[in-house]
């Protein structure tokens, strides 16, 4: 469970992120890369550096995502999320790739997560109340990961996933032109688990959240702090994965582990147009149990909205 | 000899389905459970010597009470025929020795990681007093689990337990029988078989880590004899000149396990391990942690004694014990290793010869082995070597890929020996296969939360927006509903529209047919009063009464004509409306029946409205021969009776078009308004609110009333927005909201 903290991080502003919707028949797209590097990987808690595996070299990631989103009802919207990917190791011959075998730096690439998501609008600022208030479920499709998911340079761990979210959000004007946002998001998802590995159920449920300010002072950028978090409670540690056969040598064994990350970063948006914009992120693993201690992810992304019936103003 | 073909049973519950190894004193089958379908491998002698008996027997029982995943499980002892047979857990794979022979040698972290499971295995061993004692390439058995390959140490055959050992050296182990494999036996071994600890191991593993590493044995020579020669004398090549790039402590941990005093080698496998992974410590972890696990807490030492009742495994099939056991001659060949053949350039001693003259050339077997050879078309690019001893003691058998990747390969049929018997293997494990039941849940469950929102949607916005009409609450959507015979819009857009435009039509109809009936009546009643008038005041009155009479001919007259003004106006706008939007031609139509209608029914006013005159006219003159007297009163609602139009009266005021866009905030938030249309066509248009994440665009109808300036707007899309306010020249301001969600104001100025 290494990728899939990115995946949530790296989704853009303005498109289907926070508690707003857009209004029945509106709709954007989003086209962007990403990439991502870790170096370390926490056997347990991460605190000391003595509970760190150098990975060798540092493993990379980078992808493309569409996400699409339309609203279909005045208050509701669905989204379609479609990532590919490409991830390697640097250091194949490193000995944590021996250690870990079932060729466990082997590069991969293809089909990440594919996520589809439907939110809706219980409070709508725009008409009385003090914040808008969300709800909503996702579904994430995870088949094309599966063949790979006993690596450390999985894509994701095979599963399809079933989750719920809820997420309250304001914004307001910022001087003449501008404005901010802040939202706070939480949800929690069942993993189809793919099998039992030494007693636990891989993968397991997991629980997340997320939460992002925004200032723009004028109409063509905005920035701000974001961070994510993601905690699966249940499973191994990376530890126990490297000295117990039983569980090294199973395909789910990644899936398997006790995860938790938080990572902090920021974003740019800058408005190129009102149908266009355009958006960066940055973030760092700012804390990681059984997982990587030093993430560096960044994405890049252009966002359209209403392209289909531009036509009819 | 024992023969079993495909299909025998062994000890009723085995079936046979190949012959898959074949040593001078054991073959090895692999078998099938008839009730369990499970597999295994059984090593069944094929010399009931009972000497060999009993050592199978003692294997048995050693292996039977280890538990570790890189050793051979034996998981049961039967018998065949009299004969005893070994159940072992089934290895579907290759060893170390073929592999090495393949490949010459290994890469550095390829080597410790496979060693790492041998020497955890050993250990583990070791750590209950269990010795394998002949430990060398061949008996490490290579299983391909998930890509990987997971070394199995087999054949503890002539292992002992520490404890028995002074009863079994007068045994099996007695002196004189030389028990290991030149090469990989240690010096005292050579010297006494019986007199070696746990540290005989250490000497051999080191051997096989310099084999693993250089693709050489350190003793190799010409003969065994020469071979066990260099191994008493300690004679070998360092490692770091067959291997420059071998790590310093890797060489010095090898050099220290290959030392010909027993003292100065590594004292315990725990030790070799420190000094080999010093700076692998995950796997140093992962040893000592399989260590950990190996042994459950009932493992306890074989009690193995002269007393010991065994089963029947002497040719007679009397008991036999292990100290009767005579040496073995004869048997040059390996005996089979776990469920694969033990090659046939690693001849085992463990069946005696102690007289070098009775050893074979350890490698000219391999020279004879045929060539590689492809397994046809169909076999994806899979390569079969084989060597096969054509004496029958010992075969090779690996697979790989014809590229000589080392890339999990699945096979699907090997063939051993030169006869072309042929077997299948099992596949190589797949991943755990998913339940779609999880699946077929998550994919309800969201379809059910998509449902419940549409559903909870549709809930708050069931109602249909109430518009307030002239004091009376009229229903819009009945209002906008298409009537009977017209065709339906193209478009969700287009049906719209002409809902709008007809709607407002009706409404102007309605309006213009209440004004008729209104006047009707007020004439009606103009014409009673007169004549009432008439009645009490006879000829006085008459001029007053005719003057009355052409003043409400002439309003009515006036009423008309404006009438027929704002129909001809209507009409104009309904034109201007058509050349603007092409696309809008059934509101178009639809207007313009409206508009006829709304001419018939002014025409029909006029017409009742004559009639009604011509009936007070003829009421009035039927009045005239009444008596005179009273006063005239102007008919009501008239407060102008001049004969002639008033010059300063204003002209009647045309409905201003609030098409365009309108730019304001609602509740402090940047709001713009896209209208089209007026007061007769209706009003259809976008509100938009934009302000960062928020880009909400709604589509909306309604209409405007120029007599009072007020206009209203409603969510098409029924969500209960509600949009009113007060026109004032290029700007309107309002009120706006959901039902339920309060009211908020709005203002907006045209662009």
């Amino acid at each position: 469970m290494l990728l899939p903290l990115l995946l949530a991080l790296t989704a853009p502003a303005h498109a289907g992120s926070g508690p707003w919707v857009l209004g029945r028949g509106d709709h954007t797209l989003y086209l962007g890369v990403e990439g991502q590097r870790f170096d370390h990987l926490a056997q347990s808690t991460g605190s000391g550096s003595d509970d760190v595996l150098d990975v060798g070299q540092g493993v990379q990631t980078f992808g493309v995502k569409a996400i699409g989103t339309i609203g279909v009802l005045d208050r509701m919207e669905v989204e379609l999320a479609v990532p590919w990917q490409s991830v390697r190791q640097n250091h194949t011959e490193s000995f944590p790739c021996q250690d870990l075998t079932l060729d466990a730096c082997k590069a991969t690439k293809g089909l990440g997560i594919v996520r589809g998501r439907a939110k809706v609008v219980a409070l709508d600022e725009l008409f009385g109340p003090p914040v808008t208030l969300s709800f909503g479920g996702e579904l994430r499709l995870g088949q094309a990961t599966a063949p790979d998911r006993e690596r450390i340079t999985n894509r994701g761990e095979g599963s399809m996933d079933a989750g719920a979210f809820v997420v309250v959000g304001r914004s307001g004007g910022l001087g003449q032109q501008g404005y901010w946002s802040a939202y706070l998001e939480g949800g929690g998802r069942y993993r189809s688990a793919s099998g039992t590995v030494v007693g636990v159920e891989a993968p397991g449920p997991e629980v997340w959240s997320e939460a992002q300010l925004l200032l723009s002072p004028g109409r063509l950028l905005a920035v701000g702090p974001e961070i994510g978090w993601l905690w699966r409670p249940t499973g191994h540690d990376v530890e126990d994965m490297l000295t117990n056969l039983d569980i090294v040598l199973d395909v789910d064994r990644f899936g398997s582990l006790n995860i938790m990350s938080l990572q902090a970063g920021g974003k740019a948006i800058v408005r190129a147009s009102d149908a266009t914009t355009v958006s960066f992120g940055l973030s760092h693993t700012a804390y990681a149990i059984n997982n990587p201690t030093d993430v560096w992810a960044a994405d890049l992304g252009v966002s359209f909205r209403g392209f289909l019936n531009r036509h009819d103003g | 000899m024992l023969t079993l073909h495909q299909g025998d049973l062994i000890a009723e519950r085995f079936r046979v389905e190949t012959l898959i190894g074949e040593g001078g004193i054991a073959r090895v089958f692999k078998v099938r459970h008839v009730r369990l379908g499970s597999v295994h491998a059984v090593k069944i002698l094929t010399l009931a010597r009972p000497s060999l008996a009993d050592r199978l027997l003692l294997e048995g029982r050693i292996q039977a009470q280890l538990r570790h995943p890189n050793l051979v499980r034996v998981t049961d002892v039967v018998e065949h025929e009299g004969n005893p047979c070994l159940v072992m857990e089934f290895v579907d794979g290759s060893h170390l020795q073929a592999l090495l022979h393949e490949q010459g040698s290994l890469v550095l972290p390829e080597a410790l990681e496979l060693f790492a499971g041998v020497l955890s295995a050993v250990a583990a061993a070791h750590d209950v007093g269990v010795l394998h004692r002949d430990l060398k390439p061949a008996n490490i058995l290579l299983e391909r689990v998930r890509g990987r390959l997971v070394p199995k140490v087999s054949d503890f055959g002539i292992a002992k337990v520490a404890a028995e050992d002074i009863r079994l050296r007068e045994g099996s182990t007695r002196q004189g029988v030389l028990m290991g494999t030149p090469g990989y036996m240690a010096p005292e071994q050579i010297e006494d078989s019986g007199a070696v600890d746990h540290r005989a191991d250490i000497f051999a593993l080191g051997a096989i880590l310099y084999e693993m590493l250089s693709g050489r044995r350190p003793f190799d020579q010409e003969t065994p004899f020469a071979t066990m020669q260099a191994t008493v004398a300690g004679r070998f090549a360092p490692i770091q000149s067959l291997v420059p790039d071998c790590p310093p402590h890797v060489a010095t941990a090898i050099a220290r396990c290959l030392e010909p005093r027993v003292a100065d080698r590594f004292q315990g496998c725990h030790e070799l391990a420190d000094a080999l992974y010093a700076d692998a410590p995950v796997l140093r972890a992962r040893i000592q942690k399989l260590e950990q696990e190996a042994l459950p807490s009932g493992l306890h030492r074989p009690e193995i004694t002269e007393s010991t009742p065994r089963p029947s495994l002497s040719a007679d099939g009397g008991v036999t014990a292990v100290g009767e056991a005579p040496p073995v001659r004869g048997a040059a060949g390996a005996e089979p290793g776990g469920s694969l053949p033990t090659p046939a350039d690693t001849p085992d001693f463990a069946t005696p010869g102690v007289e070098g003259a009775t050893l074979a050339p350890p490698d000219d077997r391999l020279d004879r082995a045929p060539a590689p050879r492809a397994l046809g078309p169909g076999s994806g690019g899979i390569r079969v070597d084989d060597s096969i001893d054509t004496e029958g003691a010992a075969g090779s058998l690996t697979l790989r890929t014809a590229g000589g990747s080392d890339a999990p390969v699945r096979p699907t049929g090997v063939t051993i020996g030169g006869d072309g018997d042929t077997a299948a293997l099992d596949d190589l494990p797949e991943p755990p296969a998913r339940s779609p039941l999880p699946w077929v849940a998550a994919v309800l469950l969201l379809i059910g939360a998509a449902g419940g929102g549409w559903w909870w949607m549709n809930q708050r916005g069931d109602g249909l927006p109430v518009e307030t009409v002239d004091g009376g609450d009229v229903v819009l959507g009945e209002a906008v509903a298409p009537t009977d015979g017209e065709a339906t819009p193209a478009s969700a857009d287009d049906a719209a529209r002409a809902a709008a435009a007809e709607a407002a039509a009706r409404t102007a109809a309605e309006a213009a047919v209440r004004d008729a009936a209104a006047q009707q009546a007020a004439a009606r009643d103009a014409a009673e009063t007169a004549a009432e008038t008439a009645a009490r005041e006879a000829a006085a009155e008459t001029a007053a009464r005719e003057a009355a009479t052409r003043e409400a001919a002439e309003a009515a007259a006036r009423e008309a004509a404006e009438r027929e003004a704002a129909a001809r106006e209507a009409e104009a706008q309904e034109a201007a409306a058509r050349e603007a939007e092409a696309k809008e031609a059934a509101a178009r139509e639809a207007a313009a029946r409206e508009a006829a209608a709304r001419e018939a029914a002014a025409r029909e006013a006029a017409a009742r409205e004559a009639a009604a005159r011509e009936a007070a006219e003829r009421e009035a003159a039927t009045a005239v021969s009444l008596p005179a007297g009273g006063e005239t009163t102007p008919p009501p609602g008239d407060a102008v009776t001049d004969a002639e139009p008033d010059p300063e009266a204003p002209p009647p005021r045309p409905a201003p078009s609030l098409g365009g866009t309108w730019s304001g905030e609602a509740n402090g938030r940047p709001l713009t308004l896209v209208l089209a249309g007026s007061a007769e066509t209706g009003l259809t248009g976008q509100i938009r609110f934009t302000q960062g994440p928020i880009e909400r665009v709604t589509k909306v109808q309604g209409r405007y009333d120029a007599e009072t300036n007020r206009i209203s707007l409603v969510d098409i899309d029924g969500s209960n927005l509600e949009f009113t306010g007060v026109v004032r020249g290029t700007g309107m301001m309002g009120t706006y909201g959901r039902k339920g969600d309060g009211t908020l104001s709005w203002s907006a100025t045209r662009q």
